[in-house]
Formats: C-alpha cells, structure tokens, sequence
C-alpha cells in the first residue's frame, strides 16, 4: 500500500488565530477516514488547507500528497495532481454554465498530465452516465454552477464533479449535511462508486448515519484542530449516543 | 489651439463664432433655431454645469475639447470608408462627418434629411419636455447638428430587415448627429446603431423615440474603445400604452463617455427594459444616467446596468424611477452591479427610487467590488488557473446581463466584441 497523505505536526493560524494545532494523520492508498468532531473544531479549516485556501496559513509541520509537498504547489495544481474537495457549503457561480466549468476542469487536468482535450462528445457520455448515477437531471447541467440548487442538489452535484474529476484523494466536508435520507443513498453510492484500491477518502461528518453506507476504515474524533481519538465505526456509534462530552472533558 | 481650463467667457465666444462661420449654407430658419439655442445655453449653463450630473459625467473636460476641433470636413462621400461590417442582410445607413449616407435605395419609412431640410421638420430640435440634466448636450447639438436621420414607420408595418446605423470611424471632428425615431401604432422595429473607433474627436449624439401604442421596439447601441475622444448619448424616449421597449448599451469607454437617457412610460401596459454593459479600461471612463418616469398604471420598467472597470478607468451610475403617487399597479427594478478589475480602478452608483404610493412593486440594489476570492478558490479548487478562473468569473458576470439579449446573432456579435475588447 502506497502512502497518500501524511501530515505531520501541522500548525495552521486562521486570521492570526491558531486553529490546527499540531495535527498528525496518515492516510493509505484504498483507506476511507472519517473526521467527526464539534463544531468550531477546525475541520473545514484542514480540508481547505490541504486544498490550499490562501486565508489559511500553516505555520509549521508539512502535508505531503504522493511525494509532494503541499504547502508548495498551487491550488489548481493540487486538484490536477488527484486531490479533491468537496465543499461543505459550494459556492454559485451564475452565468457559467455546469456543463462549460466541468468541461474546463477535465480538459485543465488533462492538459496537465500531457493528455489531449477530450473530445465533446466523449465528454458528455461521460456526463450523461455519471449525472445519472447522482441523479442529476440534465437540464441542471445547462444552469450556472450551483445557481438556485437546492442544497441537497449543491452536495450532489459535488460528487459529480468528484466523479467526473477522478481524483486520487477524495475530501467530503460535510456532503451529508442537510440530505434527505433518499439523497444520502445517492451519495454514498457516489461515493462507493469511487472507492478502490488506488484511492482514498477523507470525509467530515456529523452523523453515523452516513457511515452506515460507507464503511469507514478508521473514525477520528477532532477537538481543538487535533485529533484527540482515533478507533472504527464503532467510535462512531459511541459519538451517536453519548454525544462528544465524554471525549472532550472526560 | 490649446484650451487651458473651461474658459466660459471664450467657450462662449468660440460657439458664437461657429455659429457666423458655420452658417452661411443652412436656411434661415436653422440659423435661427442655432441662435436661440445658444441664447438659452447661455442662459442655462451656468447653473446646470455645476449641477451633479454635470460633474459625475466628466462633461468639462468635453467642452475643454469642444473648440478644438474642426466641426466641418464635410467634403467625404461613403464610399471612401471600407468597413466590416456584421448583419449582412441588414439595411445600412452610415453616419460620416455629419452627414448621413445609405448605399442602397433608402425605404420609404427612413428620412435623411441634410442640413437643407425643410422648416417643416423644424420639431427635431425642440427640447420641450426634455430633462433639464439633458440641457446643455441637447443644446449644444442644436448648435452644432447639420443632417438628421428620421425613421418613421407606418401603422401595423412590422419591418423584417434590421436596421444598422454605423457611425464610421473619424478623426479630430466634432460632429452632433441627430436621429428621430416615431414608430405609428403596431408596428416594430429592431435597430443596432454602432460607434466605431474615434481619434480626437466628440460625438455629441441626440436620439428622440416616440412609440405610439402598441409599437415595440428593439435598440442597440454599441459603443466601441475610443481613442482621445469624448462621446454623449443622449436618449429621449416616450412610450404609449401597450408598448414594448428593450434597450441594450455596450459602452466600451472614451477619454469621457457618457449616456444620459430619460425614459417616460406614458400609457399603460407599457415596458421598458434598459440594460447597460459598460467596460471602459486604461484611462478610458463611462458613465451614465437613467431616469424613468412612470406616467401611467400599469406601466413597468427594468433597468440593469453592470460595470467592469480596469486599469485605471472610471465609471459611473446615476439611476432614478419615479413614481407619481396617483399611479396604480405599477413595478420597478433597478440594479447596478459592478466589478473593478483593478487597484485603481473607480466607481460611484446612486440608485435612487422615488415611489410616492404604496401600489407599485419595486426593488433596487447595488453592489460593486472586486472578483469574488471564494468563487476564484472554488475554481482553483477544480484545476483551473489563475487567469482562466478569473476569465470565467468576468465572462460569467458578463453573460448575465448579455443573456437577456434575444437576437442570436446580435447577442454573438456582441460577444465576440467583449471578447476582443478583453483580450487587447
Ligand atoms: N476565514 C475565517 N476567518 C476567521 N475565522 C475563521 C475562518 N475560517 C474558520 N474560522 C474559525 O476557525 C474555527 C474552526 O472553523 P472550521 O470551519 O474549521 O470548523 P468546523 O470544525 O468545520 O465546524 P463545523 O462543524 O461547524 O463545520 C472557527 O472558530 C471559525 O470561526
Ligand atoms: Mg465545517
């Protein structure tokens, strides 16, 4: 098993305020984690950092993705070179059309990686079969980015920008937040769909329930911008009912 | 002749002095029309210049430039302009050194009238009714105008050709072309007028529109880059019951450039839409004023500007709906949204609604900023660069407002003219 991830005793200060503070995870090729943890505890504040956010300033320590450090490379670069993150609140961009951005967005790591454009209509197979896996209607693919999604339409339309991405690292921030349960199963399965030996999952959660579709290898429990407990699903089932008290002020 | 600072006593001597040299070919009664325009912008001036409109638009610096340039240089026919032009099939009517030109047999329902034209079209110059925010442009064009282009459709004629009006570039002239537009009742047109690239020159542009009930009317105006130059538009438009009006500006900027339009909705059932795109860059500014009078129930206005200013350009909005308290069942929308693409670029918006009675539907709002950081990281976040985000952002600001264009082939020259205006 190759190493995907590995952060070592990361420090990062947020409008002059430490938030992550001497964070370490290591995260294995074929691995799912998940990150649970109370609100404030700094876990969007890492998946931005490691999806390179300029408001948010490591100050020590190192992520290293696949033999690259991090903290070096361009946002756009780090999404060419696998990593992806999935917002916990995506951002509307009116006037540009799904279809256009996630076009530019292949051809950009194609480009990259030495390949040549794809070509249209390869494109919007591709489109076609995976926005009906997340069932996404088609005529939403013609509206500007996530304008007047409903927001369970917004996470879905996060994994399929994951999907058609094909990312090596897949980060979730909360993409079961605000699911029905209907939707949920579609994300999961989106999910699902993406897991292999060769990639791996970071996914920020609130809810066991999510967890229930997607088994997870390993559950963090986040406090303070570290982790205070790692374990299994069973961690998770815990935090369900005893809530993160027991944890945080034992 | 170089001009120092707005001089009146000498700007005033200047205008008297074009009038006695200017006038010798036109017909008495034009002279006259010359003169008591210049008694009233005398009378006027002094007080409007230092009225805010007057100092928002950068007008001073027009009139700096006012007597610098030769108004004449009349002696050019059409066919010494080679341009390409967009809408093959459409009828053309050129605009050059004050003089209006169509290669082809001109249809019944178009008018050019030169600068001999009868007394009996003496109306084009009357500012009756006319906002005196227009005063002193409208003035001044009375004073200077010679041809005048007159489009009067017949009643129920719904023209099919479009008509395109294409002012040819020019250089160091001060030129006040004149359009009149009646459309009689049910009938529609559709006209892109078009302002190519000028060198050292102003264009002080009057357009009257009268739309009888039930008329519709499509009007585009393009204002390409201008080079040393100062341009006005100034647009009067009346509208009565049952009508439908869009109007759609592409404003690229000049050294001052600047749009004042008053919109009257006088019967009802009448909508007008305005809609403004302005993107003046380097030194360039664009600034413009909207004021709609709502006359009538039921009447309803749209106004949406949307600036992108670079470099160091400047750009203003200025826009006022009033609703007089009697009227019913009215509704109102302005919106002014801008992006500045530079440190030091500026911009000042002043929506204003002015709705006396609780019947009216309304909403107005402005914003004005830089491209947004969190829609730029989302981008990045998807592989795509620096400049490509921030060209999808700017683009995707833009289609917004351009979107709302019917005309395919209209909507696509026009964008191909952002597209090459962005990409110099
Ligand atoms: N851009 C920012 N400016 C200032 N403070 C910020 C910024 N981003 C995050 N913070 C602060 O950092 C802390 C951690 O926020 P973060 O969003 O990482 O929490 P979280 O664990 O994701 O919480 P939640 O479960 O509510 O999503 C919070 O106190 C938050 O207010
Ligand atoms: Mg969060």
């Amino acid at each position: 098993m190759a190493k995907i991830l590995s952060i070592k005793d990361l420090h990062v200060d947020v409008a002059s305020t430490p938030i992550i503070n001497g964070l370490n995870l290591e995260i294995e090729s074929g691995e799912t984690h998940a990150i649970m943890g109370p609100n404030g505890s700094g876990k969007s504040t890492l998946a931005k950092t490691i999806a390179g956010h300029p408001d948010y300033k490591i100050k020590s320590g190192e992520i290293t993705y696949m033999d690259h450090d991090l903290n070096d490379l361009p946002i756009e670069e780090r999404s060419n070179l696998g990593v992806f993150l999935g917002f916990q609140y995506p951002i509307e961009i009116p006037g540009l059309s799904n279809t256009a951005f996630l076009k530019a967005a292949i051809n950009a790591k194609r480009k990259y990686n030495g390949l040549e454009e794809l070509s249209a209509s390869d494109f919007l197979i591709d489109l076609k079969e995976k926005s009906k896996m997340v069932e996404i209607e088609q005529k939403f693919l013609s509206r500007g980015v996530n304008e007047g999604f409903s927001g369970g339409e917004k996470k879905r339309n996060e994994i399929l920008q994951m999907l058609m991405l094909e990312p090596t690292l897949s980060i979730l921030d909360e993409t079961d937040s605000g699911l029905d349960i209907d939707s949920m199963k579609v994300v999961a399965s989106g999910v699902n769909a993406f897991r292999n030996e060769n990639t791996s999952s970071l996914i920020i959660t609130h809810y066991e329930r999510l967890l229930n579709y997607i088994t997870p290898d390993y559950v963090h429990v986040f406090h303070n911008g570290v982790i205070i407990k790692t374990g299994d699903i069973q961690l998770a089932k815990d935090l369900e009912k005893r809530g993160y008290e027991w944890l945080t002020n034992p | 002749m170089a001009y120092q600072s707005l001089n009146q006593e000498n700007h005033m001597n200047g205008i008297q002095n074009f009038i006695k040299n200017d006038g010798h070919d036109l017909p008495d009664w034009m002279t006259h029309e010359r003169e008591s325009a210049f008694k009233e912008y005398k009378k006027v001036y002094p007080k409007l210049s230092r009225t805010a409109t007057w100092r928002n638009t950068k007008l001073d610096s027009m009139l700096d430039a006012f007597l610098e340039k030769d108004f004449k240089n009349l002696n050019s026919s059409h066919k010494d302009f080679d341009i390409n032009t967009a809408f093959e099939d459409s009828i053309r009517i050129y605009f050059h050194a004050g003089m209006f030109f169509c290669d082809e047999k001109i249809p019944e329902y178009i008018k050019i009238l030169n600068h001999q034209y009868s007394e009996k079209n003496r109306s084009i110059f009357s500012i009756d009714n006319k906002s005196k925010r227009q005063a002193i442009p409208l003035l001044l064009n009375n004073i200077v105008s010679r041809d005048a282009l007159l489009i009067d459709t017949a009643m129920n004629q719904h023209v099919q050709r479009l008509l395109h009006i294409i002012h040819v570039p020019n250089q160091n002239i001060n030129v006040a072309p004149r359009i009149n537009i009646n459309l009689a009742e049910n009938s529609s047109i559709k006209i892109v007028e078009e302002q190519l690239q000028l060198n050292d020159s102003i264009i002080n542009h009057c357009i009257d529109i009268n739309c009888a009930k039930d008329s519709s009317l499509d009007y585009y105006k393009i204002n390409h880059p201008q080079n040393n130059s100062h341009l006005i538009n100034n647009l009067n438009l009346n509208q009565d019951s049952n009508t439908d009006v869009k109007i759609f500006n592409l404003d690229l900027g000049a050294d001052s450039a600047c749009s004042l339009n008053h919109l009257k909705l006088n019967g009802e059932d009448s909508h007008v839409s305005c809609s403004t795109l302005f993107m003046p860059s380097a030194k360039r500014s664009s600034h413009h004023n909207v004021m709609i009078d709502h006359l009538s129930d039921k009447s309803f206005s749209s106004v949406n500007f949307r600036g992108v200013i670079n470099d160091h350009a400047t750009g203003s909005f200025f826009g006022k709906v009033r609703v007089a308290k009697e009227r019913r069942k009215t509704s109102a929308f302005m919106q002014n949204k801008n992006l500045l693409l530079s440190d030091h670029s500026k911009i000042s918006t002043v929506p204003i609604l002015e709705i006396y009675n609780d019947d009216t539907e309304c909403s107005h709002s402005a914003t004005s900023g830089s491209l947004d950081k969190e829609k730029l990281f989302y981008l990045k976040t998807r592989g795509i660069n620096e400049y490509d985000a921030k060209d999808f952002l700017i683009k995707s600001f833009i289609d917004e407002l351009t979107s709302q264009i019917k005309s395919i082939r209209i909507k696509e020259y026009i964008d191909e003219l952002i597209l090459s205006n962005h990409e110099t």
